[in-house]
């Protein structure tokens, strides 16, 4: 067996006692919302509780790349784990892939006692979707984990990466809600506009699609409600918004597999020297600081005490970014151009 | 052998390494020095491939390090190796194994033996040479070509310097491992190392063999019946001077024969050679390109 196997099996091995410990925390979390969500007495009020599986795979798509990957923001871990003789690409890989591992059995464990327990104790579901959902969850899951994966390691140390993956979370919703005041509602007055980029902004963050697969599923699986349990079935009416704007899957998947590339180039190109440092990356604060700053004042479109605590919050974000008071002249030019969209906001709009 | 060649690093803007050229024979012991934040420390994580240089290529019999059969051929012990709260000596040896699977559990148990070391016993209880006790057993266990060890001494007492320094020497003997050690301990690394690098100013200023290196030098202690004026040594090659009286203490840079000669000829009352150590030399060649004191 190659490096590559060896250190694959001994990762796997080593986050055994992990891996068993959240696979039966999640169990227990799952099977108690699925008994909950069955236990109403008339069966129009049955619900499967798989939502629990979707919020299951969202945590752990998130915390187990950090942690999966916090060994490489240590300089001390790195003189050690650099000079085995393993490339970073493989390297690269097998924490990629350890992490995974781990996923997709806390997910899988529980995804199919779920099943079970359901085609068990009750038979008013259209459970043969579950395949699909599983397959299509574990897709989007997939692109939660490269995503975190990706601006994990753009970052220099562990808080700046968690920072990183925070913000970038809620990035294309922000960008697609700036849009959607500043131009739809200001400069396109059309109704139909404004609602479909609402539901268009309800996909943007990184959580939103596998939130929107699993209303869309819970709708084709939970078929059994009829009467006044259908009036008031949010479930059926968001499922029927979401289904219109399928491609966005697509666009996720996209997004995944760009960031999947982008953590492997990001992961072998990092220097070791960089881990503990200030965290310079173009995908980090200094991308992040002005992006946020600007939309936010954008979307507030107001000149008031909230502007002033924007642009203080954009200072904090500089004095968090160098780890001191002592900001850099791009740092204060950028602050200062926070002026532009609020001139705009005031002129144009 | 190890090639260095041309490699240049610079770490948060400043060049710490400069252009260094530098071989490693096969089977020798060189001992890396230099002041704090010379690059010691930087060249050894260059020579790992802990780093890429900025510039130039390391290669390890030809190829470069940063070829994974390269580096099967290294250990290298930095100067505070990491391991997690709950790590035994036991873990280390199964984490090292992944890489190096040829590694001997015998010489392993062997040397925690020796050291009297508990290999079930988390490392964080351990002192830093029981720690660094462990990493040599690791290393000799798995018997590189190579070996690279930074500020090998530091914290160690000197019965754990003592084992220490055996178990490189039977890593030299036995496997014909090539050492490279750094440390500020120049008196200990003259006990075991056959050739040099001096690290000064980014560049290796200075390397070559040891023994020949400070016998390079001389040292001798002179008295005159009188005061006397410094300039009477103007005419040798004078490394250092210390004078005290009619007193001196004088470090020439020659063969010892010629220059008590020359020393001689200045009329002293006494002439005394004095034994010249590596500590001392590497103190003259610093102060020589104003770095010292």
């Amino acid at each position: 067996m190659t490096a590559f196997g060896r250190y694959l099996l001994y990762r796997l091995k080593s986050s055994l006692w992990r891996t068993v410990f959240l696979t039966l925390l999640s169990l227990v979390f799952a099977l108690s919302v699925a008994d909950d969500c069955t236990s109403a007495q008339t069966v129009e009020y049955k619900t499967t509780g798989i939502y629990i599986l979707a919020l299951i795979l969202g945590v752990f798509a998130t915390l187990i790349p950090i942690l999966e990957l916090s060994g490489f923001k240590n300089r001390r871990n790195l003189d050690t784990l650099y000079f085995f003789p393993i490339s970073r690409g493989k390297l690269a890989l097998v924490h990629y892939l350890s992490g995974l591992a781990q996923i997709f059995v806390i997910y899988s464990v529980s995804f199919f006692s779920v099943w079970a327990f359901l085609a068990i104790n009750t038979s008013c579901f259209a459970l043969g979707y579950m395949v699909a959902y599983y397959a299509l969850s574990l897709i989007l899951g997939l692109v939660i984990y490269s995503v975190i994966a990706f601006i994990f390691t753009e970052a220099n140390t562990v808080i700046d990466g968690i920072i990183f993956c925070g913000l970038w979370a809620l990035v294309l919703f922000l960008l697609i809600w700036t849009v959607r005041v500043e131009f739809v509602r200001d400069l396109i007055i059309e109704t139909r506009y404004w609602e479909e980029t609402s539901d268009l902004a309800s996909w943007g963050t990184l959580y939103t699609p596998i939130n929107n697969l699993t209303v869309i599923f819970q709708d084709l699986i939970e078929v059994n409600r009829t009467g006044e349990a259908a009036i008031y079935d949010y479930t059926a009416i968001n499922a029927a918004r979401y289904m219109k704007q399928m491609y966005m899957f697509f666009i996720w998947g996209g997004i995944g597999i760009a960031a999947a590339i982008g953590y492997f180039i990001s992961f072998t190109k990092r220097e070791a020297q960089a881990a503990g440092e200030i965290s310079t990356s173009i995908f980090g604060y200094r991308l992040l600081i002005p992006l946020y700053g600007y939309m936010l004042l954008l979307v507030y479109n107001e000149i008031d005490i909230m502007t002033v605590v924007i642009v203080a919050l954009m200072l904090v974000g500089y004095i968090i970014y160098r780890r001191g008071i002592r900001l850099k002249r791009s740092d204060v030019i950028l602050t200062a151009c926070a002026i532009i969209p609020i001139l705009f906001n005031y002129f144009v709009r | 052998m190890i090639e260095i060649k041309g490699v240049s690093h610079s770490l948060g803007g400043r060049k710490i390494l400069n252009n260094i050229d530098l071989v490693l024979q096969e089977g020798s012991v060189m001992g890396l020095v230099g002041i704090n934040g010379a690059g010691k420390t930087t060249l050894l994580r260059l020579i790992s491939g802990v780093y890429r240089a900025d510039e130039g290529e390391i290669l390890i019999d030809g190829e470069s390090v940063m070829h994974e059969s390269a580096r099967e051929k290294l250990f290298f012990l930095p100067d505070d190796p990491y391991f997690t709260s709950h790590t035994t000596g036991k873990n280390l040896y199964e984490m090292y194994n992944v890489f190096y699977p040829g590694m001997d559990r015998e010489v392993f148990h062997r040397y925690m033996d020796v050291f009297k070391l508990d290999g079930s016993k988390p490392i964080r209880n351990f002192s830093k040479g029981m720690k660094r006790q462990l990493f040599i057993a690791l290393a000799l266990a798995i018997k590189p070509k190579y070996l690279l060890l930074d500020e090998a001494f530091d914290g160690l007492d000197p019965l754990a310097r003592l084992s220490f320094k055996n178990a490189i020497n039977e890593a030299v003997e036995e496997n014909g491992t090539s050492v490279i050690i750094s440390s500020h301990s120049l008196r200990e690394l003259e006990d075991f190392c056959d050739s040099y690098a001096l690290i000064d100013k980014s560049t290796v200023s200075s390397s070559g063999d040891l023994a020949q290196r400070v016998n390079s030098f001389c040292k001798f202690q002179l008295a005159f019946l009188e005061e006397f004026d410094e300039r009477i040594f103007d005419d040798l090659p004078v490394v250092a001077i210390e004078k005290s009286g009619r007193f001196v203490r004088i470090v020439l840079e020659g063969e010892s024969e010629k220059m008590q000669s020359a020393l001689e000829a200045l009329s002293p009352v006494i002439v005394e050679q004095m034994k010249m150590d590596f500590e001392e030399m590497f103190i003259h060649e610093v102060e020589e390109r104003g770095q010292g004191k």
